[in-house]
């Protein structure tokens, strides 16, 4: 019995298992390049939610001229611009990310009821990610120009996002008051200062009159009076 | 971005070219931003910017603006409607001009109360589409107070927009129910809104 087990022993060559785990890594391999290429393919398909960052583009092209040891001192950019680029990288960085945070509701709702598909939801997701990691990029870059100025520089960064919001909002006043004009078809200055708006009967006239005399003047005193307390 | 930026190490500011300011705006606009921060970077002397502390507000700044806004109210009391206008446009630029990287709480402070009086010079010069547009403006800088909604509902009154003039007028009644100038403007709307659609007995 013996003797015919040892002849049924079939002699395996060493090359055999390394053959076969040759095999199987190529395989592997194979398949996790492809997997990745194809991943990175379908990342790149992504449609931003957000338009192109200039402030991010501007960043990159000072970094590598302050960074070029070929430079002359013509060339290489200050230290303070480098500062300020980055300070304008971090604001732009802070708006989208409370623009996402503002979004972030709507989109999981949307999601959860089915009214926006898989592949818009992985979008949000993808620039959340794509954000965070942004915002960890700005930190880095922020310790390579002062030890602990991080602490500091996003509430800076937040200051400047909002004081240009409200500059931008201030410098569109113009530009909204001719949409308007246009919109609600009142053409003061053409008609030379008569007034569009149809007249208030006498009697109405001179009640809005009376109620504006009492309106705005105190109103005036009122916020002066507020200054001073305050 | 393809779009070949210059840096002038003298002035240390970037620039485009002509032709690319036209064909991109937007990056105009950004290196312009940039521009702006390095100067009052620079101009602010300190190696990093200062944290936006009521300590760090400009105070000099601040006195200018008052005096301006000093001088726009005084002229108001005299009923130099136009020149209280222009004291006070030229207190909301100079508020602008501040370095953006100030205190926005103070600054909102100092442009509220600009704006307040702005719109109330600018209805008396019958710029209503002005005033309209300050009144606005306060509201979405969520200072909704009963003046405000007072000030933006007798501005769409005078440009005819009855509707949003009783809309206005209501949703400042629901901060103060017992506003006698709201109720009183509110009751001349309702009336004229009869009026404009034929109703009026």
């Amino acid at each position: 019995m013996d003797e015919e087990t040892a002849e049924k022993i079939i002699k395996v060559s060493i090359w055999t298992p390394l053959l076969y785990v040759g095999v199987l890594m190529t395989c592997f391999i194979v398949f996790s390049v492809l997997y990745r290429r194809r991943k990175v393919e379908n990342l790149s398909k992504i449609e931003p939610i957000f338009p192109e960052n200039h402030t991010h583009s501007l960043y990159l092209f000072l970094k590598q001229q302050y960074t070029n040891p070929d430079a002359t001192k013509e060339s290489k950019p200050h230290e303070k611009v480098m500062k300020a680029a980055l300070l304008r990288r971090g604001v732009e960085a802070i708006r989208r990310s409370l623009k996402l945070k503002e979004i972030e509701p709507s989109f999981n709702r949307l999601y959860q009821e089915g009214l926006i598909g898989d592949e818009m939801f992985k979008n949000f997701q993808f620039q959340a990610k794509f954000q965070e990691m942004d915002l960890k990029d700005i930190v880095q870059e922020c310790e390579t120009y002062k030890k602990g100025w991080v602490n500091q520089f996003f509430p800076v960064a937040q200051e400047i996002c909002f004081n240009e919001a409200l500059r931008r909002r201030l410098a569109s006043m113009d530009e909204r008051s001719k949409t308007f004009s246009i919109q609600w078809q009142y053409f003061v200055d053409k008609s030379e200062g008569a007034p569009a708006a149809p007249a208030p009967v006498e009697k109405e006239k001179n009640a809005i009159e009376n109620q504006k005399e009492k309106v705005e003047e105190p109103t005036v005193e009122k916020t002066e009076e507020a200054k001073v307390k305050a | 971005m393809n779009v070949p930026l210059a840096y002038d190490a003298k002035t240390k500011q970037l620039s485009l070219p002509k032709e690319a300011e036209r064909v991109v705006p937007l990056v105009k606009l950004e290196v312009d931003q940039l521009n702006t921060l390095v100067q009052e970077l620079i101009a602010n002397g300190s190696d990093v910017p200062p944290p936006p502390t009521p300590e760090n507000f400009n105070k000099d700044m601040s006195k200018m603006i008052k005096k301006l806004y000093e001088g726009g109210v005084q002229a108001f009391k005299q009923g130099k409607y136009e020149e209280s206008a222009k004291q006070f446009n030229i207190g909301v630029a100079m508020i602008a001009r501040r370095t953006k990287f100030e205190s926005f709480q103070g600054t909102l402070q100092e442009l509220g109360l600009f704006l307040m009086s702005r719109a109330d010079a600018y209805l008396k010069t019958k710029n209503y589409l002005g005033a309209f547009n300050d009144a606005d403006m306060l509201i979405g800088m969520m200072m909704v107070t009963p003046d405000n909604f007072l000030r933006r509902g007798v501005a769409n009154y005078l440009l005819g927009n009855y509707e949003d003039a009783r809309a206005d007028y209501q949703r400042g009644l629901s901060f103060d129910p017992d506003n006698q100038r709201l109720t009183t403007e509110l009751e001349i709307v309702l009336d004229k809104i009869l009026e404009e659609n034929g109703d009026y007995l």
